[in-house]
């Protein structure tokens, strides 16, 4: 073996893909389909009925399902290299970089005793070395809760179909309403980010704009994770050792979220589905909503910027000029992901701030800036 | 005997079926009984099945009630045939009522009544399975309803056993009296019969079991009910899935109503590993002794992916577990492993309780169980408190465009590792180990497995669907539409082999293919094997290669199995290797002692055995179709070459042909590079090859090979082998000149019987 390791040499064939035989439009099978009516690019099935339309049909019915073949015992997120790149002995100039970005000591307290409780859940097995850290707890009754949930739903759309366009209506505000309200969580999501720069959430959000390795905005996240619980034990008792039912609280705020996720999909399918009977209107009725809503809308618009004034006392000019960046966003399409509204300056500030902070997480990079020899 | 002709006659109807279906009285088909109502009676009189003094002739069909059932279940006379309950049924009675769906019965029956098409959420041990069927006989009365029966499916074909065995004990019944089961080579029911378990490919059923497993079979069936639920509104349909993905179901069904039973799992710790190893297999190793070494008392299970894995891991833990032993007060520890292919006596083991301590007061002892994803939903183990879970299982996957089907070691979905999760909080709060880490868990699992019919190659199903009637395959309702590609591989595949005509309709060919539960091309290999003179030894060749591995080939013996193989060898090939073997094993001084010889010969017993008993029931089929049976005499100088062109006739789409240079090959039409598979026992170099197998792995292997020549193809397969479609090559030129050779041939002898036997 050399420096360069074992060659490995593969010869690729002349047409792996068989092409050939996928762009022939003249085989049997095509032109049968064809006959049937299938046009290349759309899948197969009853594709007008409203199950075809739930989102429930993957993109496997598309193209098929594609496996990686795997001829390693690698585990599940390892690749060669991991173990190579990693680096120790960090933690204590954790503190000091915390300090020279302006965290408080408070919150380098709290940091450093997130990183001993992570140390202290790892459960580290004498002679055979396997470590662990506790995750959620699964518990069925989960399950029970969901599923009843899911059945309520079902009587409930079935209520909707029934009665009609008035609640509907009525459905669509609240929807509106829902839609506004994340948005303004998003918003104040946002200030906070520029108010204090040293919020774990900032953190988080801020990944998504810069292209900063993978693996910390993992370790990132599992630290939020870990703080909230921490946060958590901490007013409840003073216990070092995480206790079960801890645990299980903050699981069922999970819960509570997901729960409430599901309830805004299934929002979003009533919403299509009056948008379909809207097309049955008259061209008045349809004038006369439209002006409603628009009215409704201003007012909430008014209503909204009144609580953001309150909130913000004193980086008010700051958060009014976000919010009106993100308006014009939530009157289009529905967007999950609202950071695209972030324009000029902002913008440019804010990756500024994630890349340098993805280069202080990034353990490999603060050796080179300390030029320490892993 | 040419292909052509072959297709030709294929469209006139020149296989009579025997079992044409208008010779039966319609009235006298169970499936068509609610045409018949007026003549069978409504429910309360007495029908033929039911005995006249029971309770349920008082009970009325749809409208009973949970008090009714319990008075009736309560005896003393059993209210199905009359004879009186013995005290291991009240005793059954007894655990059965404390099951969790029995709270809910009330509930259950009100939507069964309301609805047509239910759907049924209950964990595994529930006792959805056991419990709902016996529920809905007690309601929907079938024996007092002319002969209708209610079946339940189950994907697999142990389950559909062991479930059988175990309602017709809670109902204190002969099994194959009123509870029966019907699998893919048994029918063990009778005329009294009125519920039916039964593996998935038969279809006129009400309950799907399992159907979060989403097998071919499932998907294929509730494509049907769907639509058959609206041509007959009496039929009522029960889907039961022990996932959250239900809701698809639900959706699927026309938001059919949803019935939830809590399971009675515990609360289950999950640990996931602060960073991704390196080695599953050995981090799982670790973990399993670790438990051992530290965890309080309970039974442990393990995941690996496969046989090989799974046997090597139980070596491996058996071993430094005794260490431990000898270095430590730990307690014993018994490793078992649990896979498809092991022998059902082995599997029964994983059931045994663990092992006492060593000495009275000593640390409790443990049992190890060591699972391929069987354990995941279709089989409970009791006692399991801590699970291991690597994250990897083996899937199917299917690639229509070089046509490879093979098992592949992949990631689990997150649906699945949380079902793992939940078999260690069976009996008490469990802990699940997971060898990866959260963020893992969360970025790198997809949502839900694929179901099976994304995966695998349709030509079977196609030829199915076609079968029933189903002729817009574009439109017909699949739960989860299978890829375009594989559709039209499929079609191709099945029009080459002649069972289906240019238009796309079913030939009688392949009325007849779809007769057997088979492979399309092993069905027409074996329906035209009569014109080769060789129907006796293809059907045994078919038999081989419907079962598990034959050879088998330890690895402390691998020299002596091979030595032992060879004996076996025929120049020409595998199939014809394992004819030998098939022969041998047939003989006196085989039969004398079976399983001595089996393992003498380094040769798997039980795969011969149930290759034996496939071969008795294609037997079957292939009478009731009028198919002869029959050999050329072995003296024959062309005994071995009719075989040969046989196999041609079934296997002519996986043909290779070897490479200018050295070994590689090269497959007809698809052009992949690959190489022969080192098992192979072929004596001669040969150019032209038809395989069995395209396996993949880091190389591409052709496995289970047999030579044969080029004019064979041209003359047997002569559409396949058009030479307008080939791509210009290597395997084009070849097939030119052996056409041209063919050619002056017979200009030379002139037009005699070219098409005689005998080659």
């Amino acid at each position: 073996m050399g420096l360069a390791g074992p060659r490995n040499r593969t010869k690729i064939g002349a047409d792996p893909r068989n092409t050939n035989w996928s762009n022939n439009t003249d085989r049997f099978g095509h032109r049968i389909l064809t006959t049937l009516g299938w046009q290349p690019g759309s899948t197969l099935g009853d594709t007008l009925s409203l199950y075809h339309q739930s989102g429930h049909i993957t993109a496997a019915s598309a193209a098929g399902v594609k496996i990686a073949l795997k001829d390693d015992n690698l585990g599940i997120g390892c690749n060669k290299r991991q173990r190579e790149d990693e680096c120790v002995g960090l933690d204590g100039l954790q503190s000091l970089l915390g300090r020279l970005n302006g965290k408080g000591n408070d919150e380098l307290e709290k940091e450093a005793e997130t990183r001993d409780k992570l140390r202290r859940d790892v459960i580290v097995g004498g002679r055979y070395g396997m470590k662990f850290v506790r995750g959620e707890t699964y518990v069925s009754s989960d399950i029970d809760t969901l599923l009843k949930k899911i059945k309520l739903e079902g009587e409930k759309e079935a209520e909707v179909k029934v009665e009609v366009e008035v609640k509907e209506e009525e459905e669509e505000v609240k929807e509106k309403k829902k839609k506004k309200s994340k948005k303004e969580d998003k918003v104040k999501k946002e200030t906070k980010i520029k108010k204090e720069e040293s919020e774990s959430e900032a953190e988080i959000a801020a990944i998504p704009t810069t292209p900063s390795d993978e693996s910390t905005s993992v370790s990132i996240k599992k630290e939020k994770k870990e703080k909230t619980k921490r946060e958590k034990s901490s007013s409840k008792s003073e216990s070092a050792t995480p206790v079960p039912e801890v645990d299980s609280d903050s699981k069922s705020k999970k819960r509570k979220r997901s729960d409430e996720d599901s309830t805004e999909k299934n929002k979003d399918k009533k919403d299509r589905v009056s948008k379909k009977s809207k097309n049955g209107e008259t061209h008045e009725q349809r004038k006369e909503r439209r002006a409603r809503e628009k009215k409704e809308k201003e007012a909430r618009k008014a209503e909204k910027k009144d609580k953001k004034k309150k909130k913000s006392k004193s980086s008010s000019s700051d958060s009014d000029s976000s919010e009106d960046e993100s308006t014009p966003a939530a009157s289009g399409t529905a967007n999950p992901s609202g950071y695209s509204a972030l324009v000029g300056r902002q913008a440019v500030r804010h990756r500024f701030i994630a890349a340098k902070r993805s280069a202080v997480m990034d353990a490999k990079a603060l050796n080179e800036i300390f030029m320490i020899k892993a | 005997m040419a292909y052509e002709d072959k297709k030709r006659r294929g469209n006139e109807s020149e296989y009579p079926s025997k079992r044409s279906k208008s010779e039966m009285d319609p009235s006298q088909n169970p499936y068509l009984a609610h045409m018949y109502e007026e003549d069978t009676g409504s429910a309360g009189r007495p029908g033929k099945g039911g005995n006249t003094g029971s309770i349920l002739n008082t009970f009325r069909r749809h409208q009973t009630t949970t008090e009714q059932a319990n008075k009736a279940e309560d005896g003393p006379l059993n209210p199905f045939n009359g004879n009186p309950l013995s005290n291991q049924y009240f005793k059954i009675l007894k655990t059965r009522r404390n099951l969790p769906v029995h709270q809910q019965r009330d509930e259950f029956l009100e939507m069964f009544h309301s609805s047509q098409i239910l759907v049924f959420v209950g964990e595994t041990g529930s006792g959805k399975t056991t419990q709902i069927p016996q529920f809905v006989l007690f309601d929907d009365l079938p024996h007092l309803n002319g002969r209708k029966q209610v079946a339940c499916t189950q994907p697999r074909r142990v389950a559909a056993m062991s479930v059988a065995k175990r309602v017709a004990d809670e109902m204190d019944v002969q099994l194959g009296q009123e509870v029966g089961y019907n699998i893919r080579f048994e029918d063990k029911t009778g005329p009294n019969t009125i519920l039916k378990y039964m593996t998935d490919d038969r279809y006129s059923c009400i309950i799907l079991d399992e159907a979060h497993e989403r097998t071919l079979a499932t998907d294929i069936l509730m494509g049907l009910l769907k639509d058959v639920a609206i041509r007959r509104p009496d039929l009522k349909i029960i889907i039961m899935s022990a996932t959250l993905d239900a809701q698809k179901f639900q959706r699927y069904f026309n938001d059919a109503p949803l019935l939830a039973v809590p399971g009675r799992t515990h609360p289950v710790e999950i640990f996931y590993t602060p960073e991704a190893e390196r080695d599953y297999v050995e981090a799982a190793l670790r973990t399993v002794l670790q438990i051992h070494a530290t965890e309080p008392e309970g039974d442990i299970l393990l995941f690996l992916t496969g046989e090989e894995e799974i046997e090597d891991a139980c070596r491996k833990i058996s071993l430094e577990a005794d260490e431990l032993l000898r270095e430590t007060d730990c307690g014993p520890l018994k490793v078992y492993p649990l896979y498809g292919t092991l022998p059902p006596a082995m599997q029964q083991k994983i059931f045994e309780p663990a092992p006492p301590p060593r000495r009275p007061g000593g640390a409790p002892g443990r049992k190890v169980v060591v699972s391929t994803n069987i354990a995941e939903t279709s089989l409970t183990i009791d006692g399991i408190v801590y699970v291991v879970d690597p994250g990897f299982s083996k899937q199917k996957v299917y690639n229509p465009r070089i046509r490879i089907e093979s098992l592949l070691v992949s990631p689990i979905s997150k649906a699945s590792a949380q079902q793992r999760a939940g078999r260690a909080g069976r009996t008490r709060p469990g802990k699940c180990f997971r060898l990866y880490t959260e963020a893992a868990f969360k970025k790198e699992l997809i949502e839900q497995t694929y179901p099976e019919i994304l995966k695998s190659n349709l030509s079977n199903t196609v030829l199915e669907l076609k079968k029933l009637g189903i002729d817009d395959l574009v439109h017909f309702d699949f739960m989860d539409p299978p890829a375009p590609e594989t559709m039209m591989r499929a079609l191709e595949e099945l029009n080459f082999l002649a069972c289906l005509d240019d238009d796309g309709n079913l030939t009688a060919l392949g009325k007849i293919a779809s007769e057997f539960p088979l492979d399309p091309a092993l069905a027409v290999m074996l329906i035209t094997s009569p014109e080769f003179f060789c129907s006796n030894e293809i059907l045994s060749i078919t038999a081989l290669l419907s079962v598990p591995q034959i050879f088998v080939r330890p690895p402390q013996a691998r020299k002596r199995a091979d030595e032992m193989k060879q004996l076996f060898a025929h120049p020409d090939g595998d199939h014809l290797t394992m004819l030998n073997v098939y022969h041998a094993f047939k003989s006196p001084e085989a039969q004398e002692n079976p399983s001595d010889w089996c393992y003498n010969h380094f040769l798997s017993l039980r795969s011969l055995q149930s290759a034996d008993n496939v071969r008795s029931q294609l037997a079957k089929i292939m009478e009731r179709n009028e198919l002869e049976l029959v050999s050329t005499p072995f003296e024959d100088k062309n005994y071995y070459t009719n075989i040969r062109r046989a196999l041609v006739s079934g296997f002519f789409m996986q043909v290779a042909k070897k490479a200018a240079n050295g070994k590689q090959y090269v497959t007809v039409k698809d052009n992949q590079d690959v190489l022969l598979h080192p098992s192979t026992v072929l004596g001669q170099e040969s150019d032209w090859l038809i395989y069995n197998e395209f396996v993949l792995t880091s190389k591409n292997y052709i496995r289970t090979v047999t030579q044969i020549k080029a004019e064979w193809l041209l003359e047997i397969a002569p559409v396949y082998y058009d030479l307008n479609t080939f791509q210009k090559g290597d395997v084009k030129t070849a097939l030119q000149r052996t056409a041209e050779k063919m050619k002056r041939k017979e200009q030379l002898a002139g037009k005699t019987s070219r098409m005689g036997n005998g080659y």
